[in-house]
């Protein structure tokens, strides 16, 4: 069977990520059941948790990106719930009594970066707003539940700013974009 | 001063283009023409500066070509018009589509290098000049609102958001169906490329399926060859400058009648070709060019359609092509939904059945063929088509209240875990496509690709313009047991391919 060449010499494929994806899948996999089954039988506090937790962080942000709106607001707020995340677990697992400030003060930091970021490139970057929407509508949402619960001085101030940078930020959203801001709900929320 | 309005002195001096040399040399009328287009140009255009200047500079590199082949400029800026480009550049994005229902498993399933792919290509009698097919895309892509658009997540599932940017053309230097970058803000999900004499369209199957896509690739090639100078009154083509209706966007899997009968889609896993899966997919295409009359005459010799014929022979194909003895082959073949609920969507609106044979009664015989159209009969029928359709509808009606973030590693579990494996392989077969005598005079012939599957070592399509039917293979294996038994067996028939495709890749 005689075939006639009709396509174009390719470039040479980089199939460096897949790679990477399928070869660490299993070291990640074998790590996480080897971590477990120590903790299990050396018992102790729960520290496998948080390194499970930190190879999902690695995974999700370095070796698996994602394939939908990959771009500097989304993969900036995925980044941040995860450390926080992290930290949370390390303060319920390990050393606790800490992380409650300490998350609020990256929140409303990374709240003032991701604003920073959204608005140096508004007209792209309101194609992006989803995410950082989401982050405001959480961290208001937090700030309001910790108000209500944690009484503390030393960290009050923190839910307050984290609020009122939430409030703000969601009333910019909805003044800058006006009727496409409910636009933008009604897709994003769409259950068809 | 020659020079039309936009080109600073700054800029000129730092590099004197071809363009601005061109219209140097033009007479102070025709200069003036020009730049009442150019004027005309940023009414139609409110891009930003980048898509702005490319858009612009597409224009002038079609109108440098046709100065090139020597074509009045009066005619260059008829065909040219800036009219073509409607409002679609000037007005603000604000449509948006829901996914259909066949489309929403596939931004769940897919995997770095792993996406839902398919291709479609014309070859045309003479080389394909780049600058007016990008021109041809400008102008043809505001009748496919559809395509228009880039994935985005929302809470419950992804959606389609109009991406108002200047769509690209470019020359073809990766192996067919390589995944797209859907990733970035307003990212295409479809590329359009050239090699030679070939247009080819690759789509996201998101977007739509083949009889949708092969709507978009007509309206491409005609609009091409209208920017080459062909005249035709474009019968049954969709025109660039119709307006888009709503029919042509529906999702029209709500038309299913709805009944308690559901069709499952889970199934036994069939039988696989034996050869080992290539790293890089596919690892080759193969085209088969048939005589489409040879082909239809051994059909009706066995009172059999193509695609049933056609299948005997990827039945025995699949048999020889497997180390295994027992078991079962099943074969995928895609139904286009639009033959049982007419509709004008380009969107998905098509389901598939699956032929299945124990490998022990797949033999060289009329009955094979007998069964297997007897099988399509059955399988294919608008009952059961209306069965799976009402089982997609639930399924989606089911999941549609799920968050996204608990869907989406759930969904790619499942299918990472069943994939194809259902299939041994598959069998689309696009039919017979045609276009205007006068745009049909600059086409040689036709052909359909799938991407790469994840188990199956190789997919099938036919598609057949003028009297040229292609059966084209894409591969995962580098194994050339199928394609040699396939070859053969027609070669048995009297039917002799023309076999044309592409070297191994990553070899």
């Amino acid at each position: 069977m005689e075939i006639k060449n009709i396509y174009p010499t390719v470039e040479k494929r980089n199939l460096f990520q897949q790679n990477l994806i399928t070869y660490s899948k299993w070291g990640f996999i074998f790590a996480g059941m080897i971590c477990t089954i120590i903790n299990l039988f050396t018992r102790g506090q729960a520290w496998s948790i948080v390194v499970m937790w930190s190879m999902w962080l690695v995974w999700s942000q370095l070796i698996s990106p994602d394939m939908v709106e990959y771009n500097r607001i989304s993969q900036t707020i995925k980044f941040i719930i995860n450390s926080c995340v992290l930290l949370g677990l390390i303060d319920v697992f390990l050393a606790p009594g800490w992380s409650v400030k300490v998350i609020v003060i990256i929140c409303f930091s990374a709240l003032i970066l991701v604003s920073v970021l959204f608005f140096t490139d508004f007209e792209t970057q309101r194609q992006n707003m989803f995410p950082m929407l989401n982050f405001c509508t959480l961290s208001l949402v937090a700030a309001i539940v910790g108000l209500l619960v944690e009484q503390s001085d030393d960290t009050y101030w923190t839910f307050v700013v984290m609020g009122s940078l939430a409030f703000l930020l969601l009333l910019a959203f909805i003044i800058l974009l006006g009727k496409d801001f409910l636009i933008e709900i009604k897709k994003r929320f769409s259950s068809k | 001063m020659k020079l039309i309005k936009g080109y600073s002195m700054k800029r000129r001096k730092k590099k004197i283009s071809e363009f601005t040399s061109f219209l140097e040399n033009l007479p102070e009328d025709e200069v003036t023409t020009v730049n009442h287009f150019f004027q005309n140009f940023s009414k139609h255009c409110a891009l930003n500066k980048k898509g702005t200047e490319l858009l612009r500079k597409d224009f002038e590199n079609a109108l440098l070509h046709y100065h090139s082949v020597g074509t009045p400029l009066e005619k260059a800026l008829e065909l040219l018009s800036i009219e073509n480009l409607g409002g679609f550049y000037i007005r603000p994005p604000i449509l948006w589509y829901t996914l259909d229902d066949a489309a929403k498993i596939y931004p769940l399933s897919m995997k770095p290098g792993q996406m839902e792919m398919f291709r479609l290509s014309v070859y045309l009698k003479d080389n394909v000049i780049p600058e007016l097919l990008q021109m041809a895309l400008n102008f043809t892509i505001k009748r496919f609102p559809s395509f228009a658009t880039t994935v985005k997540k929302g809470f419950f599932w992804h959606y389609l958001d109009t991406a108002k940017r200047r769509y690209n053309v470019k020359p073809e230097t990766g192996p067919p169906c390589k995944p797209l970058n859907i990733s970035r803000s307003a990212s295409q999900t479809f590329r359009v490329i050239w090699y030679q004499n070939r247009i080819s369209v690759e789509f996201f199957h998101i977007l739509t399926d083949g009889s949708g896509g092969m709507q978009f690739l007509k309206a491409l090639t005609a609009e091409y060859l209208r920017l080459c100078g062909v005249i035709s009154d474009e019968e049954g083509i969709m025109k660039r400058n119709d307006l888009p209706t709503a029919e042509e966007i529906a999702n029209e899997f709500f038309r299913t009648e709805t009944t308690e009968k559901g069709n499952g889609f889970m199934d036994m896993p069939a039988t696989q070709m034996s050869g080992k899966l290539s790293k890089i997919k596919p690892c080759q295409v193969l085209h088969f060019r048939m005589d489409a009359t040879s082909l239809k005459k051994a059909a009706n010799e066995h009172e059999a359609t193509i695609t049933a014929y056609v299948l005997s022979k990827i039945f025995l194909a699949t048999k020889a092509a497997t180390d295994e003895l027992d078991g079962t082959i099943n074969i995928q073949v895609p139904v286009n939904m639009r033959k049982y609920y007419p509709s004008q969507t380009v969107r998905n609106f098509s389901l598939y059945c699956g032929i299945r044979f124990p490998m022990t009664e797949i033999t060289d015989s009329p009955e094979l063929i007998r069964q297997i159209t007897e099988q399509l009969k059955i399988k294919g029928s608008r009952e059961a088509m209306g069965e799976m359709m009402n089982s997609t509808r639930k399924i989606v009606s089911m999941l549609r209240f799920i968050p996204l973030v608990i869907k989406s590693p759930v969904a790619k579990a499942i299918y990472g875990f069943l994939s194809d494996g259902i299939f041994s392989t598959r069998l689309s077969n696009m039919g017979v496509v045609t276009m205007p005598q006068e745009y049909a005079d600059h086409i040689q012939s036709m052909d359909f690709l799938l991407g790469p599957a994840v188990l199956n070592r190789a997919t099938c399509t036919i598609i057949t313009f003028g009297n040229t039917a292609t059966l084209s293979i894409t591969k995962m294996t580098n194994d050339p047991s199928f394609e040699e038994a396939l070859f053969r067996f027609f070669c048995e028939d009297g039917i002799m391919p023309e076999v044309e495709g592409s070297s191994l890749y990553g070899n």
